[in-house]
């Protein structure tokens, strides 16, 4: 559905209208029309692309640079190189991920990849804290000895064993992690650090409308639906809690 | 006990130094440059002599190793320094507004730990319940739903509709309470779940199983019983939300017009004021230090089986 919306034609962003100001849903405009007659659903749209650029590249980094580090230090035999890697968890993960965000987008200008790269590494530490749990727990097994003892090289117990036996938890984290990331990200645009409305994020379109709040819900209550369904749909996406039959004297 | 107890102040002071030298190459590194920022904002020219003459001014001619050094020295003795741009003493300004911040941070979090302990309790009690329902939802909407969404329509409705409430003149008090609740409700869903899932794990133990079977009421156990562990889970959960007292309540100072300083920040970093920018982070280590070392005293008292001095 993503790929239908994204290569329907659509009219342009920064194409203003204005006698058609405030317009309602139409064939010609979709969604409506804001007050100088931009088109909503275009805004929302690219918006939305802009939006999963940042989740895409901030869940790669975290996911591939977490799990590895994880498992680098789930199985290595040295104990110092647990200690780093324990280290620099802990580092990142007592850092507020926002301030840092903000801090970043000063330096560097605000852009998605720029947000995507800082919330990715931000979000890293609780990666590396789980992959390193669910490493050392696999490890314990007699099976992973018996490889071992067979003659299994590192790589190849990774790959063949280690990772399909821990992907799972950390797919759910990362459900929640992009849904997080997608709040975080439009939090960021609103504070006004974003740019303007011709570059639109769904945050920048809620602080420039809001002073249409009652006047015409609609251009807040578009961007507003679209953040919540996209973080829902995050969350839901690897949410695989399997109501266990839990037997117990209380049922 | 003492040998950990020191290992573990060493990590602290470690990343202290590392954050200190990351923070202060990361913002000398903004494009920006503040000489320039205060040229303009003098509708001064930016000749060669005047850029000069400005940066001996702020002290930044000096090489880069002699400015941190010479700021990192000033930290450790208390001497904050004076803002770039309106020379200001960074250390009276913070600790103005390092009041409001804290304040909508703590007290959005006790609150929410108070009342995510009884919704985690009920909910625990009563599988797919009311209450269970209510503290899934309230964990589904606060991961959904921006709060500045909230906050603009509690703004409208309240002050602008209802006129019962003027929030921009001023007087903060009415819109610190605001922000602490709506901080202490978009808390609320995800601890509730975690007291839930840790009430639920300790009701399958043996213990409590038995005390059942003699007749106690569940109610009567899992309050009397399974508090210490549960609170403990609640508490470990609850360090992580801490980092969340700087940053999160950026968005809720900026929508209701609080004097924090996260807003303070958001204009010094327009500014690309150095001297405030490094300060404010190493304020933010600073208080995740105090909040881990606290939390660790608490813990300790709480269960003393636990080892947390080895731990994270």
């Amino acid at each position: 559905m993503m790929v239908v919306i994204v290569c329907t034609p659509r009219p342009s962003v920064i194409l203003t209208d204005v006698n058609n100001s405030l317009a309602a849903p139409s064939a010609k405009h979709l969604l409506g029309t804001d007050n100088l007659g931009r088109d909503l659903y275009a805004l929302l749209v690219i918006g939305g692309l802009r939006t999963l650029e940042v989740v895409a590249i901030a869940t790669l980094i975290s996911l591939t640079g977490g799990t590895f580090l994880g498992i680098i230090a789930g199985l290595s035999h040295h104990h110092s190189v647990k200690q780093l890697i324990q280290f620099f968890s802990d580092l990142i993960l007592c850092t507020p991920s926002f301030i840092v965000a903000m801090f970043f987008s000063a330096v560097f200008g605000f852009s998605p990849v720029m947000a995507g790269i800082v919330f990715g590494i931000v979000n890293m530490g609780e990666y590396i804290n789980q992959a390193t749990n669910l490493t050392i727990l696999v490890k314990r097994q007699d099976f992973i000895t018996a490889e071992i003892a067979i003659g299994l090289n590192q790589w190849q117990l990774i790959i063949h064993h280690i990772l399909p036996n821990i992907y799972r938890p950390l797919l759910v984290f990362l459900g929640n992690s992009a849904g997080n990331i997608v709040i975080q990200y439009a939090g960021l645009a609103f504070i006004g650090l974003g740019t303007d409305i011709t570059t639109p994020d769904w945050g920048t379109m809620i602080y420039q409308y809001r002073d249409y709040l009652v006047t015409d819900p609609q251009l807040i209550l578009l961007p507003t639906l679209a953040i919540g369904l996209l973080s829902l749909f995050f969350h839901l996406l690897f949410d695989n809690t399997a109501r266990q039959k839990e037997w117990s004297i209380y049922e | 006990m003492i040998q950990q107890v020191g290992r573990w102040l060493g990590k602290w002071l470690l990343i202290f130094f590392i954050s200190s030298i990351l923070i202060f190459y990361l913002i000398r590194s903004i494009p920006a440059s503040p000489v320039s920022y205060w040229l303009s904002y003098y509708n001064l020219p930016h000749t060669k002599s005047n850029i000069a003459w400005v940066s001996a001014q702020m002290g930044l001619d000096k090489p880069l190793f002699w400015q941190y050094v010479n700021w990192l020295r000033d930290f450790c003795q208390g001497n904050w320094g004076y803002s770039l741009i309106s020379g200001a003493s960074i250390k009276e300004i913070f600790l103005a507004r390092l009041p409001y911040t804290l304040c909508i941070g703590l007290g959005g979090i006790l609150l929410a730990a108070i009342g995510a302990f009884w919704l985690g309790y009920y909910s625990a009690l009563h599988r797919h319940g009311f209450w269970d329902m209510v503290s899934s939802g309230l964990a589904i909407f606060s991961q959904t739903i921006p709060s500045f969404i909230i906050a603009m329509v509690i703004i409208y409705y309240i002050g602008v509709k209802w006129h019962l409430i003027a929030f921009f003149s001023g007087n903060s008090g009415w819109a610190l309470t605001f922000a602490i609740l709506l901080t202490a409700l978009y808390s609320l869903g995800s601890l509730s779940r975690v007291v839930c899932h840790s009430f639920q794990g300790e009701m399958n133990k043996s213990y409590i199983r038995f005390a059942v079977t003699r007749g106690f009421s569940k109610e009567y156990v899992l309050r009397h019983h399974a508090t210490i562990p549960v609170l403990s889970q609640l508490l470990a959960a609850l360090i992580a939300k801490f980092a969340w007292v700087f940053g999160g309540s950026t968005v809720l100072e900026f929508a209701f017009g609080i004097p924090g300083i996260s807003t303070f920040l958001v204009e010094s970093l327009q500014a690309t004021d150095y001297p405030v920018l490094q300060t404010y982070m190493l304020i933010v280590i600073l208080w995740m230090f105090i909040v881990h070392a606290i939390f660790n005293l608490v813990l300790q008292a709480i269960d003393p089986r636990r080892n947390l001095w080895n731990e994270k």
